[in-house]
């Protein structure tokens, strides 16, 4: 019964053999996995945060677990383009699945270059190109790019001009409105959307009174996240019918038919993959058996089907 | 690529008390006992529910390849261990393993010492057993707070290595002093003007005056190190910790103790941050 399930997704102008994602940071460039994981399996592979300089990231503690969940403050710790491009690609180019890159940056130029180098030296080795919004933008004051609808139209319109791949923008929950931000997004010229990044946070050591990140505060995940993830994704799918990688707690099948009901196209574990490094793997199987059981055909029957009274 | 790690439910066949305040944990676990090496560490869940989430690092204390088992020995400390500490033979736990660089045994000496305290037995009992059991002559030396109540005699006669202690107060059998002072004395009476290799796992303090003896001394040293960590595998970065020299960027040089370890050359250790948490 599962074998005739139809796992084929699609995000927008990207087709893919399912739609299983692992989130940026959570996985990666691939091989790190290999070792342990089949990633061949997975509908893509989304890598880790690229910017144009090494980064060595911020001191420790940069985890601390919390209840049903961790924060993160890693500071966006990668080898930078050049390394990517030289030394990274060619091995993740060969783990036979596609690979999404994921930006970052503290400039519009920054995005730009990033996105013009991928589009002219990884074209054919990368399938999309997902912004990180959640950064701060040093000519804004430091304001995050993804909390202000105008910023973010207008760095995403700057990206689209130079980007030559599918462009997905990964929205930022700390917000007022995630409507207003999505249409931002759109109207600037994304092809998806991912929903979501992680929700700020902070936690606390009584017995010396410091805060347990050496970054004070810091990314909360896992699925002590997952309604906050969940509620998002349904209201930009109402709102503007995008395509939506939906993510945020996703550990089962069951996590993730949720988000496909809510209005996502695709899905992504996250931090999942730290517990359990083959369970995004063996998801796709999963989440075929489960919709099957349910009386779905194909990963387009689940989409956007929940009933709302 | 070959798998090298892997992730199983695995049957707890055992969950006893073995002296000194540590708990040892035996696990039904086919391919991580094949493959482990001292050194290497395992991801341990507590239980299968969301609280706490993430794997906890162990060290591994003993592995057969034959039987399949894997053992790991622990104090109940924080909410996780204590939580451990009720698991019940039969109870299935998921297992990430065996993940990191372990020891290497140096060439070309004539004695390999192991100095360990606290929870940093596992990794330096594991590889004393490895190295006495391929015939070379090993020493492990052990600092406990208090002799009066050691590990079971069996357990530390299955490692086939000369064994020594110390304790703060000196009881019959032990020295009185720190790991340390144990380790001075061997090397100046026992092992005098033999090349020796050091290998270090335990409290943070006495893993950097182990490294300044071996500096001292001109010996090899490698110490087994312990981060705040999620995943094990180097994809979260959470588990970094700094060593001698300038990054790329300028900053600080870090790196993941999962993969870069968690046995390090303690000479390129920075170890004064590493006593400051980072």
């Amino acid at each position: 019964m599962t074998s005739r399930f139809d796992l084929s997704a699609r995000i927008g102008p990207l087709a893919l053999a399912n739609p299983v994602l692992v989130a940026s940071g959570t996985f990666g460039f691939g091989m790190e996995m290999a070792r342990i994981a089949e990633v061949g399996r997975l509908g893509a592979v989304v890598m880790k945060s690229l910017t144009l300089k090494p980064r060595a990231g911020n001191p420790p503690p940069r985890i601390v677990e919390t209840p049903a969940g961790m924060l993160n403050a890693i500071g966006l710790e990668n080898p930078g383009i050049d390394g990517f491009l030289r030394t990274i690609l060619p091995q993740a180019g060969r783990l036979g699945v596609p690979l999404v890159a994921n930006i970052a940056g503290s400039t519009v130029d920054d995005y730009v270059q990033l996105a013009g180098r991928l589009s002219h030296e990884a074209a054919g080795a990368v399938a999309a190109i997902e912004m990180n919004v959640s950064c701060p933008n040093v000519g804004a004051k430091g304001l995050h790019f993804g909390v202000s609808p105008e910023l973010l139209e207008g760095l995403v319109a700057a990206v689209r001009s130079q980007a030559k791949l599918p462009l997905i923008v990964k929205l930022s929950p700390n917000v007022g409105d995630i409507v207003e931000v999505a249409q931002a997004a759109l109207a600037g010229g994304a092809d998806a959307l991912t929903l979501i990044n992680t929700l700020l946070g902070m936690a606390v050591d009584v017995r010396t009174r410091r805060p347990k990140l050496a970054n004070v505060t810091g990314g909360l995940s896992g699925p002590a996240v997952k309604p906050v993830a969940l509620r998002m994704v349904h209201q930009v799918w109402r709102a503007t019918r995008a395509p939506i990688i939906g993510l945020g707690g996703i550990a089962t099948a069951e996590d993730a038919i949720e988000f496909l009901m809510a209005g996502a196209s695709a899905v992504a574990v996250g931090t999942w993959n730290f517990i359990e490094p083959t369970a995004a793997a063996e998801l796709p199987e999963k989440i075929a058996a489960r919709a099957a059981e349910l009386g779905a055909a194909s990963v387009s029957e689940l989409i956007g089907t929940l009933v709302c009274d | 690529m070959d798998k090298n790690a892997f992730q199983l439910r695995s049957e707890v066949l055992a969950n006893e008390d073995a002296g000194q305040r540590y708990r040892r944990m035996i696990l039904a676990a086919p391919e991580i006992a094949a493959a482990a090496k001292p050194g290497q560490f395992v991801n341990l869940r507590v239980g299968d529910g969301l609280d706490p989430l993430l794997g906890r690092p162990f060290g591994v204390f003993h592995a057969e390849p034959d039987s399949g088992r894997v053992e790991i020995l622990y104090r109940p400390t924080g909410r996780g261990t204590h939580m451990l500490a009720e698991v019940r033979p039969g109870e299935r736990l998921g297992l990430v393993g065996p993940l990191g660089r372990g020891f290497t045994l140096e060439k070309d000496v004539e004695a390999h010492v192991a100095v360990g305290g606290g929870t940093g037995l596992a990794p330096v009992y594991f590889l004393s057993g490895r190295a006495a059991a391929a015939g070379f002559s090993t020493w492990l030396l052990f600092g406990f707070r208090d002799c009066s109540f050691g590990l079971p005699e069996a357990l530390m006669r299955r490692t086939g290595a000369h064994f020594r202690l110390s304790s703060d107060a000196g009881e019959a059998g032990c020295l009185r002093g720190t790991a340390v002072d144990l380790l001075d004395l061997v090397l100046d009476r026992e092992l005098a003007g033999k090349r020796v290799a050091l290998y270090t796992a335990g409290p943070a303090i006495m893993m950097k005056l182990v490294a300044e003896a071996a500096a001292r001394r001109g010996l090899p040293c490698q110490a087994s190190l312990e981060a705040h960590m999620a995943c094990g595998l180097s994809v979260c970065r959470g588990c970094v910790v700094a060593l001698k020299g300038t990054a790329p960027d300028g900053g600080v040089l870090r790196r993941p103790v999962c993969t870069s370890g968690p046995v390090m050359n303690a000479a390129e250790v920075d170890w004064d941050r590493y006593l400051q948490g980072g």
